[in-house]
């Protein structure tokens, strides 16, 4: 029996130039819907033309910008489906994990939660797409970095 | 909601249970044993305190971050690696932890260090 081939939509890619979120109009609504949960974690009360901004400005950037500076370190960031907090997951180089860099994982998670953010940033090592479904929704997940 | 003595009793038995799992052939339960005995020494320290109770994961890690950053890295170290022992294949798991590294760093660093901050703070 011939196995049908399994179709996978991919991660929303985000661009960053000059600390701008770029969003293809295709993978808007996935954008949105994940910036309205992440506002909505920190139960604060955000006006609704403001939380894509405050999502964007306030916690995408500096967490790519993070991702750049530790960018040997780094094969990719993802943030998936916010529920009562933001998870993010740092897929590292390395299959064994790195307590080094762990502490630097860290403190951009202590960072952002000191910002107001309800956040949970775990560092996964060397994980291929399959293992990276046991921890999210890849049809919904927003790819924040990717090195390569 | 337990109180902090009810989290002490429990920080007492995962102790004592994780001092009798074999490092070599479970330290995937090593670490999650390790975790949770982590997670009641910090609900004993919020319940001593008087700062209510801990609703789940997302509230005792923020209420870690909010008041008790100096253990921040130490749980979150072991909160990361207790997913990655609960979720990932074993092979996948042992190919990332060496067994030194579990009990020189998260159990003799991170465990011992927050078992150290509260008992300071609860004998205070």
């Amino acid at each position: 029996m011939v196995k049908a081939k399994k179709v996978r939509r991919e991660f929303v890619r985000l661009n960053f130039t000059s600390g701008e979120v770029i969003v293809s109009t295709r993978d808007m609504d996935v954008f949105v819907i994940s910036a309205a949960k992440a506002v909505e974690a920190c139960q604060v009360e955000v006006k609704k033309d403001e939380y894509v901004e405050r999502f964007s400005s306030q916690f995408l950037a500096p967490l790519h910008e993070w991702c750049l500076i530790n960018a040997d370190k780094i094969r990719g960031c993802y943030l998936a489906v916010p529920s009562d907090h933001v998870p993010v997951f740092v897929v590292t180089n390395s299959r064994r994990f790195d307590f080094e860099f762990a502490e630097k994982v860290a403190a951009i998670e202590l960072q952002l939660a000191q910002a107001g953010w309800q956040v949970n940033v775990l560092q996964l090592p060397d994980a291929d797409d399959e293992s990276l479904a046991t921890f999210i929704d890849l049809e919904k997940a927003l790819q924040v970095y990717a090195n390569g | 909601m337990p109180t902090a003595d009810q989290h002490r009793v429990k920080v007492a038995g995962n102790r004592k249970f994780l001092a009798t799992i074999p490092l070599d052939d479970y330290s995937d339960w090593v670490v999650v044993v390790a975790f949770y005995t982590a997670l009641h020494v910090v609900d004993q320290l919020r319940a001593t305190l008087g700062h209510g109770h801990s609703r789940g994961h997302t509230d005792r890690r923020a209420y870690i971050q909010r008041e008790h950053p100096k253990i921040h890295t130490h749980y979150h170290l072991l909160e990361n690696g207790s997913l990655l022992a609960r979720y990932e294949s074993n092979s996948d798991f042992f190919a990332r932890y060496q067994p030194q590294d579990i009990t020189d760093n998260l159990l003799a660093l991170r465990l011992v260090s927050i078992e150290e901050y509260a008992r300071t703070l609860i004998a205070g």
